[in-house]
């Protein structure tokens, strides 16, 4: 347990944001006791994803995860209930769990062979009789589980807090774009799985510059990702001018930075101005046959949303995850200047092979350590954080300005601040909400709380 | 895979008298310090613990029929 910080000498936390100009101390990225207060107030307390239901689709299936810097245990136990544990044996803390995934009876620790089922209980004590003598109460010493974990249309989610809000309600006004970042392309519930197993590489930068800047940061993409542009990595190759993204066909929508300052939450997302879905453009011409499945798809999709009026496509989950609907992003804390990126791909559960792989190399050549485009971005979050070390350095302020005192609302999305589709209003909302978590004593003081 | 070597008392053993049990396949009988003889149900393959099924048990006939674990210092030989 660390000691709360709300001051750093005669300075507040709040005195190091300051939201209304749009200025942030570079303090706050780089400081290592703000950095061991995050992980007590934000990564202990927030809802955090922890992985797919596919993941583990049989029971005694396992896929460790991470909450903050700590491992857990996702399994599937032979009733085919699904649990979050720490990685951590009762006895002596040892790891009990040390594959990546797999399928398992038990989790027996290699230190001194204390076992435990996959539903966490401790089954298997060594002289037990011998040398226990019946004293220990094996029932109080079982895997430490989480508070409360989600099942979110197949997706995984989870706090170490037992006080923290529904998940739902944790999403708030962004819950219907994280459901529909799990459809199927054919606009079906739960209608993905995730490739295993995640790609996962650390990267020299605090946590919050990808954590916070992605998805909230569109004012990057024209400098930094020139280079992936012009080399056209796209499905559609160097057709249609090339691009690191797909072809879209033309439909009537409005592009914005939609944030939610009492959440945390943000995304870069349109709404549209007609109901139903966009028609569908080819853009797989790389790779025949992916677009005659796209396309039967989108026209399933369509029946399903004929009448409705859609917006959204992406969200930022805070503090560190972005969901989108063929590729999610986490940044785990691992250290003040050490980010572990995990990078997990979902595609359509029952397309075919075909599919499968033409959107598995696509992801690879896009994202990733290996990626083009994520390359670009880690020479800036990696190069950022050092040149935010200095004591020159640390006298200067971030500058967040773009787009300031400039939101607004609109009542086709209710809850949600729009900006300009290139602004900061995301990166303002989450720093907005990491100056709630970093200072409430409880979940009782963070606002929105639905009791 | 049955081991022929005199089971020898608890206090006289050294960690190499610990009979290998990792690969000890479902259904192989095991004889245990208990006295005990005992089927085995499941291997987890951690090289520590064997999910049994008691088929003999002179001290304490009850459990027979009963399963367990046994963690692999009371394995006293696959029979």
């Amino acid at each position: 347990m660390v000691s709360m910080i709300r001051s750093l000498g005669d300075r507040s936390l709040r005195s190091l944001i300051d939201l209304d100009k749009g200025h942030v101390s570079r303090e706050i990225y780089v400081n290592e006791a703000i950095y061991a207060q995050e992980l007590e107030q934000v990564f202990a307390r927030a809802w955090l994803f922890i992985g797919h239901e596919s993941q583990v689709p049989k029971p005694g299936d396992f896929v460790v995860s991470r909450m903050g810097e700590e491992e857990v245990i996702l399994t599937r136990d032979r009733k085919n209930v699904l649990h979050v544990f720490l990685n951590t044996c009762r006895h002596r803390g040892m790891k009990v769990c040390r594959y990546d995934d797999g399928n398992t009876l038990v989790f027996t620790c290699p230190f001194h062979g204390w076992s435990y089922d996959t539903d966490g209980r401790l089954v298997g004590v060594p002289y037990q009789d011998a040398a226990y003598k019946g004293d220990l109460d094996k029932s109080k010493w079982g895997l430490h589980e989480v508070a409360q974990m989600c099942n979110y249309y197949g997706s995984i989610w989870a706090t170490w807090d037992r006080k923290a809000p529904s998940f739902e309600d944790y999403l708030g006004p962004f819950a219907t774009q994280v459901r529909r970042c799990f459809e199927g392309s054919d606009g079906e519930d739960n209608g993905v799985e995730l490739f295993n197993p995640a790609i996962k590489w650390r990267i020299p930068t605090n946590w919050k510059f990808p954590g916070f800047s992605f998805d909230g940061d569109s004012a990057h993409g024209a400098m930094t990702h020139r280079s992936v542009n012009v080399a056209a990595i796209g499905p559609q190759g160097e057709l249609e001018g090339g691009s690191r993204s797909g072809v879209r066909a033309a439909f009537p929508q409005t592009s914005y930075e939609m944030s939610s300052p009492e959440y945390g939450h943000g995304g870069h997302n349109p709404i549209f101005e007609l109901p139903g879905v966009a028609p569908y453009a080819d853009t797989w011409q790389t790779v025949p046959g992916v677009d005659d499945y796209y396309r039967e798809m989108r026209e399933k999709k369509q029946k399903k949303y004929a009448d409705e009026f859609l917006h959204g496509g992406t969200a930022l989950v805070w503090p560190n995850v972005n969901i989108q609907p063929h590729r999610i992003l986490i940044w785990h804390p691992h250290g003040v200047g050490v980010t572990e990126s995990w990078r997990q791909y979902p595609v359509d559960r029952n397309a075919p092979k075909l599919v499968k792989d033409a959107q598995r190399r696509y992801m690879m050549r896009y994202g990733g350590p290996c990626g083009m485009t994520e390359s670009d971005d880690m020479e800036n979050w990696n190069y950022a954080f050092p040149a935010s070390l200095g004591t020159m350095a640390q006298r200067l302020p971030y500058n967040f300005e773009m787009g300031a005192g400039h939101a607004t609302t609109d009542e086709r999305v209710p809850g949600i601040t729009l900006n300009y589709r290139i602004a900061e209003e995301n990166q303002r909302s989450r720093l907005n909400r990491w100056l709630q978590f970093m200072e409430a004593g409880s979940w009782d003081d963070i606002i929105p709380v639905k009791k | 895979m049955a081991d022929a070597r005199e089971p020898k008392a608890e206090e006289q053993m050294s960690i190499n008298d610990t009979v290998i049990i990792r690969d000890v396949p479902v259904g192989a009988k095991v004889r245990l310090r208990s006295k005990a003889i005992a089927e085995v149900t499941a291997n987890p393959q951690d090289g520590g613990w064997l999910f049994i099924k008691f088929l003999e048990f002179p001290d304490n006939p009850s459990r027979v029929g009963e399963e367990d674990m046994v963690f692999c210092t009371d394995v006293l030989a696959v029979v």
